[in-house]
């Protein structure tokens, strides 16, 4: 029994600070810095959430067409992850692809004797042999096909994206939370491990002539 | 496409019988032909996707929703929008639920086309409703007189962005109370009275600008289903999942047609995403979504869900 409860102890140890983390990790995202000045308006889509560093979160959203997004990321139980966020930017494209299958039609063809003319039989009607031919049927078909749509690592690190899409479509952002200075082995599973991680999504909107600003 | 489809179905069956039933009897010849392309047209019917519960599904506020549908050149018709003389109808917490967002739909309507009069009483119908929710504390106490001083001084942009915040405060209130199930029903509910605006703003019309963003909302609904997933433990998160089944079948069917290649470009410090596919919406489809709406609507409004 004492073991047990050393156990329980120990599970609670580890799990209640993560817990704990979650619940006051909830509307994290109003702490993080709103372009309001630059006319956007926070967006409901905006998520706040406990996140294991060195994990990746996924979020998906829907942006509309001609309207103007800015996403950006924060961290106000860890500050020191501020501006290390690495994030994309992901989009599910329907791609075209040919679907390849094999039938075997079976027709009825006259039979041919060496010579390539018709054979007959007795009563001098035409014989016919049944022939399968195998066909190649080629079917044009659609799957969804993930295409990376923007990564800060290939922007200098950027903390935060804006964009205008020419269509509404949904889109995805896969977010690693860095991990402490040190990396994972300097740090046991404790509640210093995981962070409160805000993403603000802000729209307004877009330009009505054209893309430019 | 489906007749097509049919038609080489039945090909290949009926040689698969043959080519089964002729076994053992005798060698039947085979030869090779030239391989045989088919087109079917450039139009897809994909397979309804799984939902990842890893997954975060975010779903489009009203607000920029009719930010969008206002640039489509639709006309403001405040004789569709929910009577807020109907609010003594809502007495149960599911209801009240549902029909916040259906009225905080209507006023993200009114806002969006700067239609002062019923500003106001939508905003006197949220409060009452949000005292009947309890979340009153999550909306500003003074947000009533920062809207009349707004409307005195005839400020389109500041009640837009009051009408925004509102959402957002109530939104994060309910998160941050663990109320989620109380959110996905004001959700759900904004969402049906967003659908039945659009769906009574015009007739159908084969690729307008209406139709294609009435379309569109194939892409909310997935996002819809993953959000309220969280919550279908809750019984009335569960019951209104159940209601909303044939639209979101109906969304599934909306074919989507091949369009240029997808292309990220940067002007300025602004990224333009270009491409893609378009979703078509046929006006069987319109009719059959239009009349799946008003009566999910109607049971939502008369508050007998």
């Amino acid at each position: 029994m004492k073991r047990l409860f050393t156990n329980l102890f120990l599970v609670a140890l580890v799990i209640a600070p993560s817990a704990l983390l979650s619940q006051n990790c909830r509307n994290i995202v109003k702490y993080c810095g709103h372009a309001k000045r630059d006319g956007f308006l926070r967006n409901g889509q905006s998520l706040s959430g406990a996140f294991a560093q060195g994990d990746t979160a996924e979020i998906t959203f829907v942006v509309y067409k001609d309207m103007e997004y800015r996403i950006s990321l924060c961290s106000p139980t860890h500050d020191e992850l501020d501006g290390k966020f690495e994030f994309k930017i992901v989009e599910k494209i329907t791609k075209p692809y040919w679907d390849e299958k094999k039938v075997s039609e079976v027709e009825e063809v006259a039979k041919l004797d060496e010579n390539g003319d018709d054979m007959y039989d007795d009563f001098g009607d035409i014989i016919y042999e049944e022939v399968a031919t195998i066909k190649t049927i080629k079917t044009r078909r659609y799957k969804k096909q993930d295409v990376v749509r923007y990564d800060n690592k290939k922007d200098e690190d950027a903390q935060e994206f804006i964009f205008i899409s020419d269509k509404t479509r949904k889109l995805t952002i896969k977010v690693l939370i860095p991990l402490p200075e040190g990396g994972e082995e300097s740090q046991g599973l404790e509640a210093e491990t995981y962070a409160c991680v805000g993403l603000l999504i802000e729209h307004q909107p877009g330009p009505t002539t054209g893309f430019s600003r | 496409m489906k007749k097509n489809m049919f038609k080489w179905n039945v090909i290949a069956l009926v040689g698969l019988v043959i080519g089964f039933s002729s076994c053992g009897e005798e060698v039947i010849p085979e030869k090779e032909e030239l391989a045989k392309e088919v087109n079917v047209e450039d139009t897809v019917l994909l397979d309804m996707p799984e939902l990842d519960p890893d997954m975060a599904y975010s779903v489009p506020t009203p607000n920029e929703l009719f930010a969008v549908i206002r640039e489509t050149g639709v006309l403001y018709d405040g004789t569709i929008l929910n009577s807020p003389e109907n609010i003594e109808k809502y007495s149960s917490k599911k209801i009240q639920a549902l029909n916040f967002g259906v009225y905080f739909t209507d006023l993200a309507f009114a806002s969006s086309f700067s239609e002062n009069a019923s500003i106001l009483s939508f905003f006197g119908t949220i409060k009452v409703l949000s005292d009947d929710l309890g979340i009153s504390n999550a909306l500003d106490a003074a947000i009533y007189e920062k809207v009349e001083a707004n409307l005195e001084n005839d400020d389109a942009d500041s009640l837009l962005f009051l009408s925004n915040d509102t959402y957002f405060q109530a939104y994060s209130y309910l998160e941050e109370n663990e109320r989620g199930s109380t959110l996905a029903l004001i959700v759900l509910g904004g969402w049906i009275e967003s659908l039945y605006i659009m769906t009574n703003l015009g007739e159908y019309e084969e690729g307008s600008n209406l139709i294609a963003r009435i379309g569109e909302q194939k892409l909310t609904v997935g996002n819809l289903m993953g959000f309220m997933m969280k919550y279908q433990d809750d019984s009335n998160v569960a019951e209104v999942m159940e209601e909303l089944a044939d639209i979101e079948q109906l969304f599934w069917s909306f074919e989507e047609k091949e369009g240029d290649d997808v292309t990220t470009a940067q002007e300025g410090d602004v990224y333009v995403l270009s491409g893609g596919s378009t979703i078509m919406v046929s006006a069987e489809q319109y009719e059959e979504l239009k009349e799946l709406v008003a009566a999910l609507r109607k049971e939502i409004i008369e508050g007998e869900l």
